[in-house]
């Protein structure tokens, strides 16, 4: 294919380099109910003026402890959520939460892997049809059947086992069909909320080299939210450090962590338990 | 004291969860109990406190300074709980009443064995409470006021306020963040050490382990397959359980740049 | 769900097989009832009246000489029209409210949540009669009256339902895989909320078999013309101190119906839930627990709606 190299307008060029995914000033506020007819609800800043960009090919960590707004600036990122102020855009265009219908084109490109393997399974369904469910919902062409199968297989699992219900695998098992779910459609994007939190060390292990292989072998950007900042520094090129609703400091995860410039950084550097 | 397990099996419809596990805490050392989940490490604590469920068969031996525990009522048991073997389990959320006030659970070790007057309770409790680092007015909270790691501090209050030579931990940093986690092992070795109490700290979590223990017994399937010096388990690990969670701990933990 | 297991899953369990068997029988009755029956239900025959069981009439006659066993096949079509109309019509009611009271903006959820409490309030009972006063008792009346009475009951269990399962991480994951609204209610929520909502339904339905079969019984039913077990309690009831016997026909048939319909709905939460099926598929890996978080293994207890749910199990590192 003999592209022309230089784009026609500087809007393409734009989108050709700039980043995948990309959030700017995101904030979002929660009014919680009110308790008396007289005062208003508490308000409650998840996040506050958060901006984030995810590159293409490149593996992008938020490291934050709970109420550090790391779940919710995912959420935004991801047009699952609202965001009180800020914008989301990716490969150029923005993106907003609106009808299933209208966000097809992002959701094609985006998968996700939440981090509890007991409730990310619909309890009642076969993994056959849970892992091929982004096939339908997306309309993606092409035998699904086929697609599942070979998904199954490079997650380490066995294709024969499509009829299983989630309750017949173990934690493990059933991350990893949440990941052959998150990545059967072909996105360019796979997002992990916590995604190894609830498991077994050596579960974790070898769930770690599957998503840096799946990212390797099918060219994924990946953003991966995480309170254990072990994991991250194995596997994040770039990461966001988290604290009550901000974003306090962000660069190359050797630079983070290496040399943390921030006092929450390195106090949470500082706290984490090592083996050496 | 000294904590003496030996052969110790449990039973469960049939199935041995604990199947011949022999452990020694000697007096003011500090034990770890290291295993994945299903390895039965939880299932040990629990029949050291004599509170497993009803259907479960114990056999083998459990002695507390020479004193055998396996067998014992729980009319026999209860004097022991609380006052000599304390426990801290894992989720600070549900360890505390919900509708009683942190100074009265604080101070209920206590009041269960012995006459104390209130005002004297109130005292040892936010006494305790201090020596935990949190403050008088924590004794007047209700649990849902208080943070996760805050909580979990007033339940090793209460674990230590009356007192106890074996203090058992099962898995008591796991629910926390990790600033709150590190802060919370200091305690925990704090404590022990100025207090000479015997530890058993149990965690699936190699990293933690090695913050908190000085020797450790590896667990797998019920069975204990390795022990020795935690820096020996780390340097050298011999069983293959062993190295397995070395080696899956090196791959997902910190590393110090 | 592949239509087969849960057949089978269904009639493997005494309770569902003999459920089935005398609801079935009862659905025989109604229709072959609309063609024959051994003689007329409604044929007076004074000089018939109160005859012991005979070939001829095979649960003997009644105080005016009524073939009692044709009378009972012939209600039992009003009793299966009832039961199915106000089932049809409490389902539509009972979830259309939930989804209102669950799925929209808050003001919406918060009144809806008000305008249910406030409606289970009123006793189907006094509903049926104010309405058998406005129009005339019927049928209709039974089945309007029975068909929103639980119809609310089940909006309001539902609607806790579909809020919890709304909060499930496989919803957030379908919408994430580009799910609307209509394909997270049809595919994730409703399948999830069934086990609950399978039994509210049976119960509405046994239900308005006896708030029929009362209200036949009272008056403000099913009109004379209308065979109905309720009537014919009614009729016989009065000479309860003469003749005892003959009133355990249409008793017999309304407590075997409703205890039917009870055991049915139980049988069919149990057969839906992939997890009570048991038995795991040769060669595949058991479920050893991996996770700190996981739930008991293999547990079967038949807790409802989420037994394996780790949503109090404390999972490592609590997440914002």
């Amino acid at each position: 294919m003999t592209a022309d190299p230089t784009p026609d307008s500087p809007a393409d060029q734009t989108a050709l380099d700039g980043p995948l995914l990309s959030g700017r000033g995101l904030s979002r506020t929660f009014t919680l109910p009110r308790r008396s007819p007289f005062q208003p609800g508490a308000v409650r800043h998840a996040l506050v003026e958060a901006d984030l960009d995810v590159g293409r090919g490149e593996s992008v960590a938020l490291i934050g402890e709970s109420g550090s707004g790391k779940s919710t600036l995912v959420r935004l990122l991801l047009a699952l959520d609202r965001p009180t102020a800020g914008t989301v855009t990716f490969d150029g265009r923005e993106v907003r939460p609106d009808r299933a219908s209208r966000l097809r084109w992002f959701r094609r490109r985006t998968g996700v892997v939440l981090q509890d393997p007991y409730s990310s399974l619909d309890p009642r369904m076969r993994i056959g049809d849970v892992v091929a469910e982004p096939l339908r919902l997306l309309r993606v062409p092409g035998d699904h059947r086929r697609a599942v199968a070979e998904v199954l297989d490079r997650v380490g699992l066995d294709p024969r086992d499509v009829d299983l219900w989630p309750h017949e695998l173990s934690g493990g098992q059933r991350q990893r069909v949440a990941l052959a779910r998150a990545v059967v459609h072909g996105p360019d994007l796979l997002v992990g909320d916590e995604p190894m939190s609830a498991l077994d060390v050596t579960v974790r292990a070898q769930v770690l080299a599957l998503l840096a292989e799946l990212r390797d072998d099918l060219g994924l950007s990946l953003l991966i939210v995480s309170h254990d900042v072990g994991l991250v520094q194995h596997l994040a090129d770039r990461v966001a450090v988290l604290k009550d609703g901000r974003v306090v400091e962000q660069g190359a995860t050797s630079d983070v962590l290496g040399r943390p410039q921030h006092d929450y950084t390195r106090q949470l550097i500082a706290s984490v338990p090592t083996i050496d | 004291m000294t904590l003496d397990v030996d052969d110790l099996t449990v039973t469960i419809d049939g199935r041995p969860v604990v199947d011949g596990v022999s452990l020694h805490l000697a007096d003011g050392a500090r034990l770890g109990l290291i295993g994945e989940s299903g390895s039965g490490k939880s299932m040990t604590t629990l029949a050291v406190l004599g509170l497993l469920p009803p259907r479960a068969v114990v056999t083998g031996s459990i002695r507390l300074d020479g004193r055998e525990l396996v067998g014992l009522s729980d009319r026999q048991m209860a004097p022991l709980r609380g006052a000599t073997i304390a426990a801290v389990f894992q989720d600070p959320r549900t360890a505390l009443d919900p509708v009683v006030t942190i100074g009265r659970q604080v101070a209920e070790p206590l009041r269960l064995h012995g006459r104390i007057s209130r005002s004297e309770a109130r005292r040892r409790a936010v006494a305790a409470l201090a020596e935990v680092g949190l403050d008088e007015q924590v004794a007047d909270a209700w649990p849902h006021q208080l943070s996760g790691g805050q909580r979990q501090r007033a339940v090793i209050a209460t674990a230590l306020i009356a007192g106890p030579a074996v203090l058992l931990a099962d898995e008591p940093t796991t629910a926390l963040d990790v600033t709150t986690q590190a802060e919370v092992l200091a305690l925990f070795r704090r404590l022990v050490d100025e207090r000479g109490a015997s530890l058993l700290f149990v965690t699936h979590d190699l990293a933690v382990l090695a913050q908190v223990a000085e020797e450790a017994a590896v667990l797998s399937r019920g069975r204990v397959v390795e022990s020795g010096p935690v820096a020996r388990l780390l340097g050298s690990p011999v069983h293959p359980v062993t190295r397995g969670l070395v080696e899956a701990t090196r791959a997902t933990t910190w590393r110090t740049p | 769900m592949r239509r087969g297991s849960f057949v089978r899953a269904l009639l493997h369990r005494p309770q569902g097989a003999a459920a089935v068997a005398w609801l079935a029988l009862v659905a025989l009755a109604a229709a072959v009832s609309r063609f024959w029956t051994p003689a007329d239900p409604f044929r007076t025959d004074p000089y018939s009246a109160w005859l012991p069981p005979s070939a001829g009439h095979l649960l003997g006659t009644d105080a005016v000489g009524r073939d009692i066993a044709s009378y009972v096949m012939a209600a039992s079509g009003t009793t299966v029209l009832v039961a199915v109309a106000s089932g049809a019509l409490a389902l539509v009611v009972g979830l259309g409210l939930a989804a209102l009271g669950s799925l929209t903006a808050r003001a919406v959820r918060e009144s809806v949540a008000v305008l249910i409490d406030v409606l289970v309030a009123f006793p189907t009972i006094l509903v049926a009669m104010a309405l058998a006063a406005a129009f005339g008792g019927s049928l209709g009346v039974v089945v309007v009256a029975a068909g929103l009475g639980y119809g609310v009951t089940i909006a309001r269990v539902s609607r806790s339902e579909i809020r919890r399962v709304a909060r499930e991480d496989y919803v957030t994951a379908a919408r994430a895989s580009g799910a609307g609204t209509a394909s997270v209610l049809l595919r994730h929520v409703l399948p999830n909320i069934a086990p609950v909502f399978v039994v509210q339904l049976s119960l509405a339905m046994a239900t308005s078999i006896l708030a029929e079969a009362g209200l036949s019984f009272l008056g403000y039913g099913a009109s004379a013309e209308t065979a109905s077990w309720g009537r014919l309690l009614a009729d016989l009831q009065k000479f309860l101190g003469v003749h005892p016997w003959t009133i355990v026909w249409p008793g017999l048939a309304i407590t075997l119906t409703v205890l039917a319909l009870n055991l049915l709905g139980d049988a069919v939460r149990d057969a839906a839930d992939p997890r009570l099926r048991g038995g795991r598929r040769a060669g595949s890996t058991p479920p050893a627990a991996d996770s700190p978080a996981a739930p008991p293994a293999a547990s079967t207890t038949a807790a409802p709606a989420s037994p394996a749910s780790p949503a109090d199990a404390p999972a490592p590192g609590v997440t914002s």
